[in-house]
């Protein structure tokens, strides 16, 4: 979900807001509060986006994945898609908007996946087949990890003991 | 609209009961849950010149979250069929399909007098969720004999063919695998490498189930009720399906409901072995431990199956409840937990 563009984020927070939230708030002054923070929130959501170099190191990782898996199927003479080789080479990233670096990322991940199911289809015809897998997995462990270290402190118990005093 | 405002709802429960003049006395929806509706109603009628009060449970479909999508009749169905086994359920009694009764399919059962232990996130290192040891002892051992009677039960002869019998050899855990592949792909994440990787892996090395049972799906504290220091009924019947009883222990034994205090107890309730040991020991069924590992992986696919449905619920603006949004938005956990068993499992052939 936090894959989304932030605006589109921030239009689904702002809609429960304003149309399921503030309806059941009694108090004037709390309605009021809520619809400024509505407010605040439509007026940055045009200004904020997801951290550049997050996004680039993903495409990154993609990129050296895909290279380890076209050298694998080459070696097992498995017909590759040509789009597999062209989704290696060079990208001018920083000529990219927050937009096309996330489009692009997400192509890339679809061709991996594609090539790892490639793989899967041949494993009878490539030695290790599980050893390249293995390799593919500690390729993406690293952002894995680094998108588990960026969640914050969850209280689910706060949504699901509302009834509850603090 | 409140519930006691709802004619339709009214007329529909006092027809359900025989009685006249029903009013809903008290009503309030339950929060625990992240799925189905579940609201309380407090109801008084008049039947054969009495007047009568009683307190029901009323399950409604949601419009969209994280299981879907949802089918609120299967519930009802299995808690119908369990009565007439050893598993302790609440009476189901009525299912209404019919939208224009409450907006959403829904049905109405007992309510279960009790309690439910509700799971903390960041309760201490010295925090006893059952804190008397008593009572500690005596739901440890229901808890295992409910999933004892659940694993024992005859499904077919209780009717609950109906959920899909997988068939023999791997077919058990190949249906799970491709059920949650399915929801994951209509969820948008399919093509996650790390997603396929799982996949293949499970497609791959998919274990034979002995005999096919029912199966909870969603087993552990906090999904039963209990008074008087023993379980009174086991709630949450949502992912039941047939299949490998290892998939329910497996789950009993995840990290989520593990103890602060004692250290990693299963479900807070006792040490890993005890369990292990008087489930083998109450069903007479030995529980594989390699098993265990696959369906470890496969509870961490169905996680992301379950937080990305959840997401994905947000994304596509199919309902303004923030509660499904608030669970998609801790995605990477689920993956951090998929990679995790994904790792030991490649390393290690």
């Amino acid at each position: 979900m936090l894959d989304m563009p932030f605006s589109r984020i921030i239009e689904g927070l702002n809609y429960s807001l304003e149309n399921v939230i503030a309806p059941e708030i009694e108090s004037p002054i709390a309605k009021g509060q809520l619809f400024a923070v509505v407010e605040i929130l439509n007026q940055i959501k045009g200004r904020f986006d997801h951290k550049f170099e997050l996004v680039v190191e993903d495409i990154k990782v993609s990129q050296k994945a895909l290279a380890t898996l076209i050298e694998t199927l080459s070696a097992a003479s498995v017909e590759i898609p040509s789009e597999y080789h062209s989704n290696t080479e060079a990208i001018d990233l920083a000529a990219m908007t927050g937009e096309e670096l996330r489009e692009k990322r997400n192509q890339l991940e679809i061709i991996v996946s594609g090539a790892l199911d490639l793989l899967d289809a041949h494993r009878a015809d490539i030695p290790d087949a599980q050893k390249v897998e293995h390799a593919v997995f500690m390729q993406f462990g690293a952002t894995i990890f680094r998108n588990m270290l960026l969640v914050g402190k969850y209280r689910f118990d706060k949504i699901t003991q509302a009834d509850k005093k603090d | 609209m409140a519930l006691s405002d709802n004619h339709q709802l009214i007329a529909y429960l006092a027809r359900k009961l025989g009685g006249t003049d029903l009013r809903i006395t008290k009503e309030w929806q339950n929060m625990e849950g992240w799925s189905m509706e579940t609201f309380s109603l407090d109801v008084e009628y008049k039947k054969d010149g009495a007047t009568v009060e009683q307190a029901l449970i009323l399950r409604r479909q949601p419009v969209s979250g994280l299981l879907e999508p949802y089918d609120v009749s299967t519930e009802y169905r299995i808690l119908k069929a369990l009565q007439a086994s050893k598993v302790i359920v609440p009476v189901a009694f009525w299912y209404e399909g019919d939208s224009a009764v409450f907006e959403r399919p829904f049905y109405i059962m007992q309510k279960v007098e009790g309690d439910v232990h509700v799971l903390e996130q960041d309760p201490g290192a010295d925090f006893r969720l059952v804190p008397d040891d008593e009572e500690r002892v005596s739901l440890a051992n229901d808890f295992i004999d409910s999933l004892v009677h659940i694993h024992e039960c005859d499904w077919k002869a209780l009717g609950l063919g109906f959920l899909g019998e997988p068939g023999s050899g791997k077919s058990a855990a190949l249906q799970q695998v491709d059920y949650w592949a399915d929801v994951i792909e209509r969820a948008g994440v399919r093509s996650k490498p790390l997603v396929t990787l799982a996949i293949n892996w499970l497609r791959e090395n998919a274990p034979e189930t002995e005999q096919v049972r029912l199966i909870h799906g969603d087993y552990r504290i906090g999904n039963f009720i209990h008074q008087n220091q023993h379980i009174t009924s086991i709630l949450d019947w949502e992912m039941a399906h047939l299949g490998d009883r290892h998939e329910d222990i497996a789950f009993v034994l995840g990290p989520l409901w593990r103890s602060n205090a004692p250290a990693n107890w299963v479900c807070h309730l006792l040490p890993e072995d005890e369990f292990l040991e008087k489930y083998e020991q109450k069903s007479g069924l030995k529980v594989d431990r390699e098993k265990l590992k696959y369906f470890d992986l496969l509870l961490s696919l169905k996680a992301v199956g379950i937080m990305s449905t959840a997401a994905n619920s947000f994304a596509q603006n199919k309902t303004p409840d923030l509660k499904p949004a608030a669970f998609g938005s801790i995605l990477d956990l689920a993956y951090a937990g998929l990679a995790q068993h994904l790792n030991e499992r490649l390393s290690s052939c």
